[in-house]
Formats: structure tokens, C-alpha cells, sequence
């Protein structure tokens, strides 16, 4: 019975999850701190919520060409919140237990305001998050504003990152100018989340 | 001693140009491969014929074999991954037609899903030979593909080449697999399609219809919701296939463009507009 449930709750997303130009859907998360951290006690600012796996190839194109660090420290810089979560389900081969998250975030010279970890995926579900990355920036109303990839080149190489157009970079400033965004909703690229 | 040193250092700086000069040689006749195997997965080029016509069409294909239990992804790769791509490189005279996409796998993972091939896939492309070929070819390509089971996933490349006789031929080795190649047909002259949005559906009117389960694969990335089910209704007239719209849609889903896959191995490419504007949030 458990298992069958278990199955049910597993075998699908949301029948709608978040959208673009509705509200964000609020959640409760653990960072490697150990903290408990919610999207709502960050109303009133911007957030970025970057969904990441340390395994994946085409995380670690964006990490390792520092495309993603750059990111996080040019916009924490200017107050914009910058949450990292790791959907990828307690018990599959690329599970990372907070200690060793922590350790990777720090190795990468990474500059997030909280890794948060979501063994359950029901951040990521909530969302709709498919890929590593997928990335989605969330107003200071509380609105989603932007969903998808993080650039407009899909591929594992770090090269490509030079050359990209990159839509969370080009949605941020127009969001920081009270311009309208105008690519908000793009083909997030990547590895799948591992529910 | 200056002399022997002399003629020491000149053998030195012979052998270091004998030997750069053969890897050179080497190099060039490795960078590409009959066939590559990597742990993932198998690659090479194989033609329909043994031959390459002058003035002629050859299929050539890229055989791509995933390990069992890994996959590689279709043109729309579904919820995440990435197609094949095969960057050719060919002789003056010849070109390459894109490639020909065979009918798709639904392959789910947990609540997501992706679009593509376990195990074996042919992706041929068509070759256009010219008149004043002779002497035999040699047909190049680079080709990468995302490699995937539900454990990881490993971005692979390889540099294949394919070497023919000029001259008439017949269907070789590889003919039976190119005429096995699944690739979609047009619909049936008796069905009639149309295609509406309603809610967060697009409804997909098949009549003259009687399969009794279909599922469209679109083309366009950002439209459908892979990984959620298409519920197939009789209607009198046919049969109506509700489609879930993408909860975050890469622009307007204006045309129902793909492959509608029935069972016994049918599968049709359609080419609907979508009629009605979507609703606002």
C-alpha cells in the first residue's frame, strides 16, 4: 500500500506547476546549514532560484568555466537572493548529503545566498523543474518572472558559455530597470532532475 | 667532442622529424574512424548501397547504439537532454540533406519524460553525389550525442568516416536496416484533422480515425507537457486526443506539428493549425 502511494506520489508533476506571471509557489527548505529557509521571508526583494546537481555535465560546463559563480556574485552584490537547490532524490547514485553539497558549493568558489536541499522534490516538482540548470527568478511581489534555461546555447561545452546569449543575466537587468523581460519563458536545457 | 655533439644533436633533431613526421601521417589517418566505441555507446557511418553513384542520392546514416539500459534523444529531446547532431564533412561536390528523424520512443523517468532511442537508431541523412565522382569516396562526419540511462548522463562525440567504391552498386550489408528504419508516413487520405485549444489542452480531432491509442510527439520544444498523459475519447465521427499545453510555453502554440504515433508500429507526420487563443491567467 505504502509502495503504491509512494508510486502515485512519484508518477506526477503537479497537473500545473508554476507559471510565468503568476505567484511563485512558496516553500520550506533545508540549506547545508542546516537552516530552515522559505521563499516568502525574501518578499520584497528578487530571487533566483538555480536548480543544480554537481554531477551533471552541463552543470558543471556553467561551474567550471565560473559562468554560474559570476552570476551569483554579480547579483547578490546588487541584493538579489540566490537560492541553489539540489532536487535529486535521497538513495540515487548523485545524492549529495548537505556536508558534501556544502563542500562542492565551497570548492567551486560558489557564491549562492543558500544551497538548499530538496530530497523529496517538492520544491522542484512545485516548479516544474526538469533540468540541471533550470532557473527561475521570482519578484519582489512574489511574481514568477522568468523560467528556463540559463543560456541560449545548449551544449557541455565550457566554450559555448562565451558566446551564449545569457537569458538570467539579460532578464536581471531589465527586472533591476522596471523594464518588462523579454525572453521570460525559454527551453530549459540540461539533465533531468533526478526525482 | 664538438663534432660528436653536433652529430649527436642532428640524429636527435632527424629522429624527432621522422617521428613527428609519421604522427603526423598517423594522426591523420586516425582522427577518423570506421567505427567508434566508447563505454556507452557504439558509433559509425552506413550506407543503403555499397556503392556511390555518379550523379545519384546515397542514404548514408549515422548507426548510433546506446548500451542497454542508456538512450539517446530525438530532435525534441522531451523534458531534458540533447539531439544528436552529425556535422558532415565531405568531398567537393557532395552535400547532405538533414537528417531523417525515425519515429520516437516516449521514455519516462519518474515525473518527467524524454523523447528518443534505447538501444539502436539509424539517423540518415540523404548524400548527393555528383556526376564527376570516381575513383571512390570518403565520407566524413563529427557526430555528438547525449548518452543517458536513469543514472547519469555522458555527453560523447566521435569522428566517423565511410569509405565507398564509386560506381553503380547494389543494396549491401545495411540495405534490410535502412528499409527498416521507422519513419513517419502521411496520414491516411480518409482522416480528416483539426485542432483546437481548450483550457489547457489542445484537443486533436481525428476523423475517419479508429486507433484506438495515439500519442502526437511535437517537433516544437516548450508546447506539450511530455511526461503527462494524452487521454484518447471515441468520438462519432473519429477520435479526439486531448494534448496538456507546457505550464511554462516557449512562445505561441499555434500549429499541432509532429508525429502522431499509433500501435503496430503507425505513426503519422501532421501539420494542424490550432485554432481558439489561449486562455489568459
Amino acid at each position: 500500500m505504502k509502495k503504491l502511494l509512494a508510486l502515485i506520489l512519484v508518477a506526477a508533476l503537479p497537473a500545473y506547476a508554476a507559471t510565468v506571471g503568476t505567484p511563485a509557489p512558496d516553500f520550506a527548505l533545508e540549506s547545508v546549514a542546516a537552516q530552515t529557509v522559505k521563499l516568502s521571508q525574501y518578499r520584497g526583494k528578487y530571487v533566483v532560484l538555480e536548480w543544480v546537481n554537481p554531477e551533471c555535465p552541463y552543470v558543471r560546463k556553467h561551474y567550471g568555466s565560473a559562468n554560474m559563480q559570476r552570476l551569483q556574485k554579480d547579483y547578490t552584490a546588487r541584493d538579489v537572493v540566490w537560492l541553489s537547490i539540489n532536487s535529486t532524490r535521497a538513495g540515487h547514485h548523485e545524492y549529495k548529503q548537505p556536508a558534501e553539497m556544502a563542500a562542492w558549493t565551497k570548492q567551486m568558489n560558489a557564491a549562492p545566498s543558500a544551497t538548499l536541499l530538496d530530497p523529496k522534490g517538492v520544491a522542484g516538482r512545485a516548479y516544474g523543474a526538469r533540468t540541471t540548470p533550470h532557473m527561475y527568478i521570482v519578484d519582489p511581489k512574489g511574481m514568477l518572472a522568468y523560467a528556463g534555461a540559463i543560456d541560449d546555447k545548449r551544449s557541455t561545452d565550457p566554450e559555448d558559455v562565451k558566446s551564449a546569449k545569457n537569458f538570467v543575466r539579460a532578464a536581471l537587468e531589465e527586472l533591476l530597470a522596471g523594464k518588462p523581460v523579454s525572453d521570460a519563458s525559454t527551453s530549459p536545457y540540461g539533465c533531468s532532475v533526478k526525482y | 667532442m664538438k663534432a660528436r655533439t653536433f652529430v649527436l644533436w642532428g640524429l636527435v633533431v632527424a629522429a624527432i622529424a621522422a617521428a613527428g613526421g609519421a604522427w603526423w601521417q598517423f594522426a591523420w589517418r586516425t582522427e577518423h574512424a570506421a567505427r567508434v566505441v566508447t563505454e556507452h555507446a557504439e558509433a559509425e557511418l552506413v550506407a543503403a548501397r555499397d556503392a556511390a553513384e555518379p550523379g545519384q542520392r546515397l542514404l548514408v546514416a549515422l548507426r548510433l547504439k546506446a548500451a542497454p539500459g542508456w538512450h539517446t534523444y530525438w530532435r525534441n529531446p522531451g523534458d531534458s537532454g540533447q539531439p544528436t547532431s552529425i556535422e558532415w564533412k565531405l568531398p567537393a561536390g557532395f552535400s547532405a540533406g538533414p537528417i531523417r528523424w525515425p519515429v520516437p520512443q516516449r521514455l519516462p523517468i519518474g515525473p518527467l519524460a524524454n523523447y528518443g532511442y534505447a538501444g539502436e537508431v539509424l539517423l540518415a541523412s540523404e548524400i548527393r553525389v555528383p556526376a564527376g565522382a570516381a575513383g571512390g569516396v570518403r565520407l566524413a562526419a563529427r557526430a555528438r550525442w547525449l548518452v543517458c540511462n536513469p543514472e547519469r548522463c555522458i555527453p560523447e562525440s566521435g569522428e566517423l568516416s565511410l569509405e565507398l567504391p564509386t560506381g553503380r552498386g547494389g543494396p549491401g550489408k545495411w540495405g534490410p536496416a535502412f528499409e527498416a528504419i521507422r519513419l513517419p508516413q502521411p496520414p491516411p487520405a480518409d482522416w480528416k484533422l483539426a485542432a483546437r485549444r481548450e483550457g489547457d489542452n489542445v484537443l486533436l480531432e481525428v476523423r475517419g480515425c479508429e486507433e484506438p491509442a495515439l500519442y502526437f510527439f511535437p517537433y516544437e520544444e516548450g508546447k506539450v507537457e511530455h511526461a503527462a498523459p494524452q487521454g484518447l475519447e471515441c468520438t462519432g465521427a473519429g477520435v479526439r486526443l486531448a494534448i496538456p499545453v507546457s505550464s511554462q510555453p516557449v512562445g505561441e502554440f499555434t500549429r499541432a506539428t509532429g508525429i502522431l504515433a499509433a500501435r503496430g508500429g503507425r505513426a503519422y507526420e501532421i501539420d494542424v493549425p490550432i485554432e481558439g487563443a489561449p486562455p489568459s491567467r
